[in-house]
């Protein structure tokens, strides 16, 4: 799952680091090396593991190519809270369920309640 | 490799409906009040996500009110600022877990009667499919990726203390 895969490139400090400097906007490699404590092929292997994770996306721009955050990054904030609320909705479910279950014996008592009353006066 | 720009199919409002056994008034006193006796906190909560389970889940019954999880050191996290309170019929949230209040995204929680019980539909706006402007889209974007960083983080976090 990508969830996971993002999770796992997004472990690396660097990798973080880059993502942040991304945020600003679309980058060259050596634009995005520019002051970041690793070599030049590095952070193009870094790029590679974040490309892959699909966090990160290259586009040719004349002789550069430029890198930019993959707008997936949305997708992946949906298809989790789609997880998210499949979950908890079907725990509420359960939930419900055993509350119904629980008003049910108290109406049923209620009514025996009810029923045995008049005897007990008799 | 290149993806377009825009998918707004996943930028759509999320949508779910359910139907409980129990009268709107019920439903909506458990789906709130009683949400820290349902929810799934094992998986879902921020204490989940550092390999711990929460002190409590609660929800402060009123507009303006606050979901908050209280983590084990008792610390406390908000989830949610509540935007609209109707008993029984309807409850609004800014869901910001894992993200500042002002990078919320918009749930709403609508209670209708029908013959077995009550309806649920859950509607969670604010991915960018209604974004007006591409100012706002980028917006939208932006806090997104804040969102999922967060996230991410704290499930890192949660792998470091497994290792």
């Amino acid at each position: 799952m990508s969830y996971e895969s993002a999770i796992a490139a997004l472990a690396d400090p660097t990798r973080r680091q880059m993502i942040e400097r991304l945020r600003a906007g679309p980058l060259a490699v050596g634009a995005l090396a520019a002051g970041l404590p690793v070599s030049r092929p590095a952070v193009s292997q870094h790029l590679k593991v974040l490309a892959s994770a699909g966090l990160v996306q290259v586009a040719p721009c004349g002789t550069k190519r430029l890198y930019s955050l993959a707008p997936d990054g949305m997708r992946e904030l949906r298809a989790y809270l789609d997880t998210l609320w499949d979950d908890a909705l079907a725990s509420f479910a359960r939930a419900a369920q055993t509350e119904a279950t629980v008003q049910d014996l108290q109406a049923k008592e209620a009514d025996r309640d009810q029923a045995t009353k008049p005897t007990r006066r008799s | 490799m290149t993806k377009p720009q825009n998918q707004p199919d996943a930028l759509e409002p999320l949508r779910k409906t359910l139907t409980v056994p129990l009268r709107p008034k019920d439903a909506f006193h458990l789906f709130t009040e009683r949400m820290g006796e349902w929810w799934p906190l094992d998986s879902h909560s921020l204490s989940a996500a550092e390999g711990n389970l929460p002190r409590k889940l609660s929800v402060e019954p009123r507009e303006g009110g606050q979901i908050i999880e209280t983590k084990p050191d008792g610390s406390k996290a908000p989830w949610a600022r509540i935007t609209c309170w109707q008993p029984g019929a309807k409850f609004a949230l800014n869901w910001h877990v894992g993200a500042d209040e002002e990078e919320a995204t918009q749930v709403s929680v609508v209670f209708l009667p029908v013959d077995t019980g009550t309806q649920i539909e859950l509607t969670h706006t604010g991915f960018g499919a209604e974004a007006e402007t591409a100012s706002a889209a980028q917006d939208r974007y932006a806090k997104g990726w804040d969102h999922i960083l967060g996230l991410y983080l704290a499930k890192v976090k949660a792998y470091a203390l497994t290792l």
